[in-house]
Order: C-alpha cells, then sequence, then structure tokens
C-alpha cells in the first residue's frame, strides 16, 4: 500500500442554482489578466446542452482522456510517440472560437461621446484585438436552454438516446434542465500531466493538486488535447498553459476555494481522501462497467487501524488523517455512495464527484387537453423522471443507469423521511418503503439531510493544515536565519544598538 | 604618449637609403599592384584574356583610365561609346571592379607607361620566347571533371568549382548559379586565360574563396583540359540554367510535403467546432 492524500470534492446538483458566482469569483481572482480572458478554470454550464468549449464531451473530436489499451491505458490525443509526432503541429487543439472571443464593451464612449440627439452607447470590443466585435458566443451562451436548436440539441450525451427520446426532451411537458458546474478535477491519473513533454505538469505530493509549473511550461499544449475536461487552457499572451490551481494559496491557509467558499446554494463540498496509490494503474485500465466502483475502491477508510498505520508510514500528517475522518466528502462518495464521477470514462480517475440532480417529474396532456403536473405520489419517483436515465448515465456512470437510479432512489428516500419527520401527513408504510426502496435508514436520511441542508462552514470544507512549516524545513535551514529578520532599522538610530 | 619611447627605437639609419631612393620604389609599387590585380588577364606585348596595354596611357585619356579601372561595367550600363566597344571586342567578358585607390592607380598606370616603347619592355613583363604547345590528355580532362564536381578534392581543399559555377554536362544536377557558366569558357580565354584567373583570382568572392587554398598547376591544367572538352561536346547548345531545375525540384518538394502533411494530419480539427452555430447568427454589424 502506498497511502496518499488527495483533496477531493462534492458538487450537489440538486442545490446548485445557476447563478455563476463561483465562476466569477474565480475569474475575479485568478483569471483577470491579458491571455486569460477566454479561461474560466470554474464554468458552469446548463445541461442538457454543448458546455464550454463546445461539445468538450466528444473525444472523437478533441481526443482527450485516456482510453483502454489492452492491460493498460494509454493517452488518446498526446503522449510519448503520438506527442512528438504532433509536436510541431497538434492536430487536436481547439480554437478560440470553440470556447468564445472574450469582449468588453467601451464605456469611455459613454462619456467622452459628443452631444447628440442619441445616447451613447458603449460598443462591444474584443479582448483580443481591441477592435469593435459582434458578440456571437459566450462562456455560458446556452445558458437555462438559450439557443436550444444550437446548443442544447447537440448534446454529447444524447448520443446513445433514440431521435424520438432526444425529440420529447424538448416538448414544452417534459422540458427540462439542470446546472452542471465543473472546475478541474485534479485527477488520479491526469492525462495532462501524462501528456506534457516539458514535465511542466505536476500533482502534488502532499495533497494531490495538479499544478503547471510556469517556468518550464513550453507551450506545446499537449495538456489542452489530453485533458478531456478541456480544464487546461492556453494563455496567448503569456505563452504558457494554465489550468485551475485549487486556491492552493487559500486551501494552504485554511481557506476553502474562492469558487466554493463563494457558492451560494452551498453546494460545494471538499475534503481530503486517502488513497492507494499503487492500485492507480490497475483502477485506470479496469472495464468500462467497473470503472465507477474501481474508482470508489481506491479511496481507503481512515478509519481502519491499518490504513492509519500505512498512511503515517507514508509520512501523512495526524492533522492530515484527521481531516480524512471528518471529510464530508468521504461521507458523500463512499459512506452514502449518492456522489458520482463525471464520465469516468475518460479513465482519469476524477477526484470531483457530483450528487446527480432530482428532476421534476414529468407532467401531461390528458384526454381533456388539461395540462396536469400532479403526481399520485409527492415527488413523482424515480421512475418518471423527465430527464432519461440514460442521459445521467452517460454524464455519470459510463452508461450504468442502475447506479444512478440507486442513487436517486436514496436522495428520494432522504427527501420522503424527512416530509415525515417534519409534516408527518405520509403514511408510515410508505415512508418505510422508500427508505427501503433507496437502501437506507432513517439514521443515514438524517444524516444526508443535515450534511445536505444545514452543514456549517467547516462541515463542508474540512481543509487539513498545510504544514508549510515543514516543507520549508525541508528545503533551508530555517534556524539558521532565526533572529535575522523580522523588527529593525533601516537607518541606524544615532543612539542605542 | 607610450608610443614615443617605441618609436625612438626604431632603425631610422637603416631606413635612410630607402626613404632616399622612394622614386624606384614607387614604380616598384606599380608593379606589384599589376601583377597582384590586372596580370591574370593583361600582359604587355600581346593580347592575352583582356588587350595589350602597351601605350594604354597614350590611347585613353587619364581620367577615363580612372573610372574605367575602378568600375568598367558602370560605364558600359551608361553607355560610353568606348567601353562598350570593347566589351564587345572581348567577347563580352567585363573586366573586374579594381579596388585600387586614385593613387595606386596612378602607380600602375606609371609602370604601364614604361612599356610605352616595346624595346624598353623589361624580361619579366615581355612574351618568353615563344609559347610550348599546350597537349591535353584524356587522363587530364577526366582529373579535371572530378576535381570541378569535387569528387576529387582540391590538394589545397578548396572548394569544388561546382559550388559556384555551372558546366553543361557535368554533373545530373545543375552546378552553383553565384558566379558564371563555364560551359564555353575555355573558347572565350584558352587555357592562358583560365590558369589565370585560377592562378589569381580577379574576382572578389573567388579570391576570397581561394586566398589560403590556391590551385596547384597541375590542377589548372587539368581544369582547362576538362573545360576544353566540355565546351567542344556543348558547343551551340544553350546553357542550361540551373534556376528552372532548382524551382522544378523546390516547387516539387514542396508540394510533396504538402501533400503529405495533408495526408498525415487529415483529420485535424479544421476552423471552430461550432462553425455552423455561428455562421446561423445574423451579423449586427
Amino acid at each position: 500500500m502506498n497511502i496518499r492524500s488527495q483533496i477531493s470534492m462534492v458538487f450537489h446538483l440538486d442545490k446548485c442554482i445557476g447563478c455563476h458566482t463561483c465562476s466569477i469569483a474565480c475569474k475575479n481572482i485568478w483569471t483577470d489578466r491579458r491571455g486569460a480572458e477566454y479561461m474560466w478554470w470554474n464554468n458552469v454550464e446548463t445541461k442538457p446542452g454543448t458546455g464550454y468549449p463546445t461539445k468538450w464531451e466528444d473525444q472523437d473530436i478533441y481526443q482527450g482522456g485516456w482510453k483502454k489499451d489492452g492491460n493498460s491505458v494509454s493517452l488518446r490525443g498526446a503522449g510519448k510517440l503520438k506527442g512528438l509526432k504532433n509536436l510541431f503541429h497538434n492536430p487536436a487543439l481547439p480554437v478560440l472560437e470553440d470556447y468564445y472571443e472574450p469582449w468588453t464593451y467601451k464605456y469611455s464612449d459613454l462619456f467622452t461621446a459628443p452631444e447628440g440627439n442619441d445616447q451613447p452607447t458603449a460598443r462591444p470590443v474584443s479582448l483580443v484585438t481591441g477592435e469593435p466585435i459582434d458578440v456571437k458566443a459566450g462562456p455560458n451562451w446556452d445558458d437555462d436552454l438559450g439557443g436550444s436548436p444550437d446548443y442544447a440539441r447537440q448534446d454529447v450525451n444524447f448520443k446513445d438516446l433514440s431521435p424520438a427520446e432526444q425529440e420529447s426532451l424538448f416538448q414544452l411537458e417534459r422540458m427540462t434542465f439542470h446546472y452542471l458546474p465543473r472546475i478541474c478535477n485534479h485527477c488520479l491519473n491526469p492525462a495532462c500531466v501524462g501528456s506534457c513533454p516539458s514535465g511542466a505538469l505536476y500533482k502534488r505530493g502532499e495533497d494531490g493538486v495538479v499544478l503547471i509549473n510556469q517556468e518550464r511550461c513550453r507551450a506545446w499544449r499537449m495538456c489542452v488535447t489530453a485533458c478531456p475536461y478541456k480544464k487546461s487552457y492556453y494563455n496567448w499572451h503569456t505563452g504558457k498553459s494554465e489550468k485551475c490551481i485549487l486556491c492552493y494559496p487559500r486551501l494552504e491557509s485554511g481557506q476553502a476555494p474562492a469558487c466554493m467558499h463563494s457558492c451560494v446554494g452551498r453546494i460545494r463540498y471538499l475534503g481530503v481522501m486517502l488513497y492507494d496509490a499503487d492500485r492507480i494503474h490497475e483502477v485506470a485500465a479496469s472495464e468500462e462497467k467497473d470503472l465507477v466502483d474501481a474508482q470508489l475502491g481506491i479511496y481507503l477508510d481512515p478509519f481502519d487501524e491499518n490504513v492509519i498505520a500505512a498512511a503515517k508510514a507514508n509520512g501523512i500528517a495526524d492533522s492530515t488523517i484527521r481531516a480524512a475522518q471528518l471529510s464530508p466528502v468521504y461521507k458523500f462518495v463512499k459512506q452514502w455512495g449518492i456522489a458520482l464521477p463525471l464520465h469516468p470514462e475518460f479513465r482519469t480517475l476524477p477526484n470531483l464527484f457530483y450528487v446527480p440532480p432530482m428532476l421534476p417529474a414529468m407532467a401531461s396532456v390528458d384526454a381533456d387537453g388539461v395540462y396536469d403536473s400532479t403526481t399520485k405520489s409527492l415527488w413523482g419517483g424515480v421512475e418518471t423522471a423527465r430527464l432519461p436515465m440514460k442521459y445521467l448515465a452517460s454524464l455519470f456512470t459510463a452508461g450504468d443507469e442502475e447506479k444512478v437510479r440507486n442513487v436517486l432512489r436514496k436522495l428520494l428516500a432522504v427527501k420522503i423521511h424527512r416530509r415525515d419527520a417534519t409534516v408527518g401527513d405520509l403514511p408510515k408504510e410508505e415512508v418505510e418503503e422508500a427508505l427501503n426502496i433507496g437502501r437506507t435508514n432513517a439514521a443515514e436520511a438524517d444524516a444526508i439531510f443535515r450534511l445536505t441542508s444545514l452543514a456549517t462552514f467547516n462541515e463542508r470544507f474540512v481543509i487539513p493544515p498545510a504544514h508549510r512549516e515543514e516543507s520549508i524545513e525541508m528545503m533551508e535551514a530555517t534556524a539558521d536565519t532565526k533572529g535575522e529578520t523580522g523588527f529593525g532599522f533601516k537607518m541606524r538610530p544615532a543612539r542605542g544598538l | 604618449m607610450k608610443s614615443i619611447p617605441s618609436a625612438r627605437l626604431l632603425p631610422w639609419p637603416f631606413l635612410f637609403p630607402f626613404i632616399l631612393l622612394q622614386g624606384p620604389v614607387q614604380a616598384q609599387d606599380g608593379e606589384a599592384l599589376f601583377r597582384q590585380n590586372c596580370a591574370a588577364c593583361h600582359k604587355m606585348g600581346k593580347r592575352f584574356v583582356g588587350p595589350d596595354l602597351t601605350g594604354v596611357n597614350e590611347r585613353r585619356d587619364k581620367a577615363w583610365l580612372h573610372k574605367f579601372i575602378r568600375s568598367s561595367q558602370t560605364l558600359i550600363k551608361e553607355g560610353d561609346p568606348t567601353a562598350v566597344a570593347l566589351f564587345n571586342e572581348n567577347n563580352q567578358l567585363v573586366m573586374t571592379d579594381q579596388p585600387l585607390d586614385e593613387g595606386q592607380i596612378d602607380q600602375v598606370l606609371a609602370y604601364l607607361a614604361t612599356f610605352s616603347k616595346p624595346a624598353e619592355a623589361t624580361a619579366s613583363a615581355a612574351p618568353a620566347g615563344p609559347e610550348k604547345p599546350i597537349v591535353y590528355t584524356a587522363d587530364d580532362r577526366a582529373a579535371g571533371h572530378a576535381l570541378f564536381i569535387g569528387t576529387r578534392p582540391l590538394a589545397s581543399g578548396g572548394a569544388a568549382c561546382i559550388s559556384c559555377h555551372n558546366v553543361n554536362g557535368a554533373s545530373a544536377v545543375p552546378g552553383g548559379g553565384l558566379a558564371k557558366d563555364l560551359t564555353d569558357v575555355h573558347g572565350r580565354m584558352g587555357h592562358a586565360g583560365i590558369a589565370g584567373i585560377l592562378g589569381a583570382p580577379p574576382f572578389p568572392a573567388m579570391a576570397a574563396a581561394y586566398a589560403r587554398a590556391p590551385l596547384t598547376e597541375a590542377e589548372m591544367h587539368q581544369l582547362s583540359a576538362y573545360l576544353e572538352e566540355a565546351g567542344k561536346a556543348q558547343a551551340g547548345r544553350k546553357p542550361r540554367t540551373a534556376l528552372g531545375t532548382y524551382a522544378l525540384f523546390g516547387g516539387g518538394g514542396l508540394f510533396v510535403i504538402l501533400a503529405a502533411i495533408g495526408l498525415h494530419w487529415r483529420k485535424r480539427l479544421k476552423g471552430s467546432v461550432k462553425q455552423d452555430i455561428l455562421d446561423r447568427q445574423l451579423r449586427s454589424i
């Protein structure tokens, strides 16, 4: 066993209201720079939709992620030989238009325009060229199903849905959508790290954050191709690639990442997971149907004596093990099993898990032409959900519908149990049956409810101390400089000393 | 100031005779300059590659001579009738521009003036008796060919002729286009002219190239033999220009490379994934 600690995340999609506060918080801190304007290390997509960059999930186009290669995995569009062959011409790079051309408005015109009969306007100008542009796309241009004939209908996850199933999704009575906030997954088997010819990308040993060394990056942009989530971006101004850094300066000082800290819906959870690094290769190369279970199996029980001993032997601090025991991610992913990885078929073993959304039951038009949105039971049930289970399975379980269904059943059981606990208007048998179908019990349902709805800041973000004081001692002898810096004089005082 | 003591140490007494003999020394300078810059093409008392220069001071005026020596090509371009006539008389072979200053040209002309009467010609510049007939053997021609195309290196290690010169039929690939085509050079200049130019190249680039790598007499003879044969074999044919062949090879090569690139990366992403979406939108500006 080679136990390491990994900062992992859970996004609870049922709670996401699509306000983009996370994106703005991130943008204001990290990507409000020349060359980075088009980057959204955190973005929120509407699903169904094509996302950002357009159709990022379609690896036939972008050649990202790993593919199974016998008993191993190989990068689809990058790697040693493929990367070398394509070093000077990477054939699967997204262009700026696949993201969008960033723009601002010429606000100064509002103040400097000569007096006239018309109101002055602030024209949009490109942040790349500075010329006036015709704004045709943005990072969330298809928000709330806007422009759905162009965007939502081209959703890559529709590939397994029949044309009739797809068409029905766009009927007024059945129409539905949810949000999908995305940041870098800080994967256990990161394709970006595997693809970099310069060795500029690395996964931090202490917490698994994946970073790009800006001094070693040589702009080959293999990571842009290799990341199947398209979360590595090329900065055209600096000539280096950049990506989400999980706000590591904030993590090191005990603060939650900005996107999580600012989340209005409080959908985000962050905590430590302990995993066995020796098994990464085997897990990434498992059969597609086993991928989710295999990945969940790599995370270890932080209460297990053997795991704790092995973790300590590997240099993991006691405080980190304590954080792993309190980790909300461990609860969602391992204890309750209601959070799933996004697109596990990319085989990067992402460390960002999603609680799938419970979407409203469908309405119907009856024989008399009456639009009927009532359901027999309180929430209609998982089977009558508007969004086909196939669609959610394509997002979260590589096509395994049963896994998504089980999660949704448990979430429904929690709701029914809490209805029973707070209002008490449901027959006891119905509540019992829901808990049985959801494979849960009243105590677990209460725990899920508590962490979902009432969790405090410190419960949602269990950040292990970074122990920077120990890190710096590995690099230099701090005692040598003790007493040398700190309070002093710029000009020597006339008396004293 | 530090140079003063060392100047005092100069052997002034020994230099004195040379200072007294300044006049003759100057004439000797003219002779040296002539040998260095002119003798490859000009001989006194007989026509060589260029015309005989005996009595040239009387034939032309001084200002014209200065201009012509400095840059005969400029005079020809300007349409000076004498210069153009000379150019045509001498197989349209241009005289190289001479990097001499006014004083040096005067020295050379002063030296030439000593030949105004053929009787006064010194032994060194006079034709040395009846010339031996030049005989080229088959071995000479083969050796010359090998030297020309570079399969046999020059004894001094200098660059092969083909680097800069073309001779039709010398090799499959045409020779360099930097310098003049030499296919009919033997017809124009003969053995003496070729040997003269090879011995003391009057062209700046060639002079620099062979300054430290002079050809041997045997090599000059062999090259001359080869050039005579090449000139005869190619007589009357149009000179093959390297430019066209290179353009053909270059263009063809480019096409092959582009085709290979296009084939290898035929599945590359071309344009934006959502170009159809962008195209569908109305323009507002």
